[in-house]
């Protein structure tokens, strides 16, 4: 395992890890407004995140983020254009510290929308719609920040990704839209952003 | 070197050259025979093959999907398909592994559990552990590589087009396709008989993980029913992929 050290003589473990965290939009939610990613942390399970601080990693813990990457999935026909719309409508900040790091339309982040899609009659003659749409393919990495581009968050330091899904009557979400992006009753669409990199942490 | 020495051995070098391509790489394995063998610090000499890792577990007709299923641990009884560890969680003696990389894997083309890939995919969560330490931990679908579904409707002839059905194919990972890859210094190494294992988790969280109130289709299936298998049972891999060494016999 890779062990490296720091400039006052301490040692970490170095590790590739990426560091994510999911929001939930749930059903009836509009979702225009900003949504932050690492923020609330408590209570969600590993699938959802493994920050274990809102907004910080820990002392002696330090993170070089090389690239991101944004994912969801959906297979609700009732939530068909939930994915694309939100997509097409909002934008992303990396923030660390006070600074701003890196903006992109959330396209450019999840590697766009692929959706499958069937109907045909049922036995009774209804109809029977299957769906199935997700952001991100496989072994895609959307963004990356190469060599001397990566960026470093410190420990202790303060991070966060605001998605912010717009309601500009242009660009955003407008209209019969907020209708058509918004999840149907009882039902949710989750989002995780990770950032992908490599953790530095305290020799244990 | 004399004129004559060089002309042999432009005449060495074109029969080889007109050999069948066969016999020609066969030479050439003959002239490098120790290529992938490699010597420890302590002088012994290792056998390095890239070798894949695998090990599977099988979520059965009706069973709760919703725990911590384990890689790696229970590899007694399955056959070369499904694992290929000889000893659970852990190497034989004098035998190691260098991870540079890991998937899952899995497939379905049953269309009672179509939704039961993605939905374990989206709740749970991955932590591979060697010794003490945990080296990996993720979402399932970045090792899994997301995911690809493909529906078909077929129609029933006798009935014309009341009783068209629909079959569907899934699976986890693409061809070709290296979920999570741990390149240069970054390989993680297991020593021999060094525990380690891949724990899948999947969430019974309200909101994360597989929930008991939200649903996944207009006829309100929750999605913890969604994502138990009915007809037949769904079996997922999980691959470390690398380098392994092992004595020379």
């Amino acid at each position: 395992m890779t062990r490296v050290k720091l400039a006052d003589g301490k040692l970490r473990d170095e590790v590739r890890q990426p560091m994510y965290d999911t929001i939930v939009i749930l059903g009836g939610q509009s979702p225009i407004g900003i949504h932050t990613f690492f923020s609330a942390v408590q209570g969600k399970s590993i699938n959802a995140t493994n920050l274990r601080q809102n907004n910080m990693m820990e002392s002696g813990v330090s993170y070089r983020v090389q690239g991101m990457g944004l994912d969801a999935q959906n297979l609700n026909v009732q939530n068909i254009d939930v994915l694309s719309l939100i997509m097409k409508a909002s934008g992303l900040k990396f923030r660390i510290g006070e600074k701003v790091y890196f903006t992109a339309n959330l396209n450019q982040v999840c590697g766009r929308v692929d959706t499958v899609m069937s109907a045909c009659p049922g036995s009774n003659a209804t109809l029977v719609e299957k769906a199935f749409g997700h952001l991100g393919a496989p072994s895609v990495a959307q963004i990356a920040f190469k060599g001397q581009y990566a960026i470093d968050i410190a420990p202790l330091q303060s991070f966060a990704v605001d998605m912010e899904v717009s309601s500009d009557a242009t660009y955003g979400l407008s209209g019969g839209l907020v209708a058509r992006a918004t999840p149907a009753a009882n039902t949710k669409v989750e989002f995780t952003l990770s950032l992908k990199g490599l953790m530095r942490r305290p020799v244990q | 070197m004399t004129k004559l020495q060089k002309s042999q051995i432009r005449g060495a070098v074109q029969v080889l050259s007109q050999a069948p391509a066969g016999a020609v790489a066969n030479e050439r394995l003959v002239s490098n025979p120790n290529a992938t063998r490699m010597k420890l610090k302590d002088g012994e000499v290792r056998d390095e093959v890239a070798q894949n890792l695998y090990d599977t577990i099988n979520f059965a007709v009706g069973q709760n999907p919703i725990g911590i299923h384990s890689f790696f641990s229970s590899v007694q009884g399955k056959p070369s398909s499904a694992t290929n560890l000889r000893q659970n969680n852990m190497l034989e003696s004098a035998v190691s592994f260098r991870v540079t990389g890991m998937s899952l894997e899995g497939m379905s083309e049953d269309f009672a559990n179509w939704r039961v890939l993605p939905l374990i995919m989206k709740a749970s969560g991955i932590r591979f552990r060697i010794g003490e330490k945990e080296y990996f931990q993720c979402p399932a679908y970045m090792v899994g590589g997301r995911f690809d579904v493909a529906f078909e409707r077929t129609q029933n002839v006798a009935t014309a087009d009341t009783a068209a059905s629909l079959l569907v194919y899934q699976r986890y990972g693409a061809s070709a396709a290296s979920s999570i890859v741990f390149g240069g210094k970054h390989a993680l190494d297991i020593a021999p008989l060094q525990s380690f294992r891949v724990d899948m988790e999947v969430s019974s969280n309200a909101i994360y993980g597989l929930s008991t109130t939200h649903v996944v289709d207009a006829a309100n299936t929750v999605e913890l029913t969604a994502a138990t298998p009915a007809t037949n049972p769904v079996a997922l891999m999980f691959v470390l992929k690398g380098l392994q060494r092992r004595p020379v016999q």
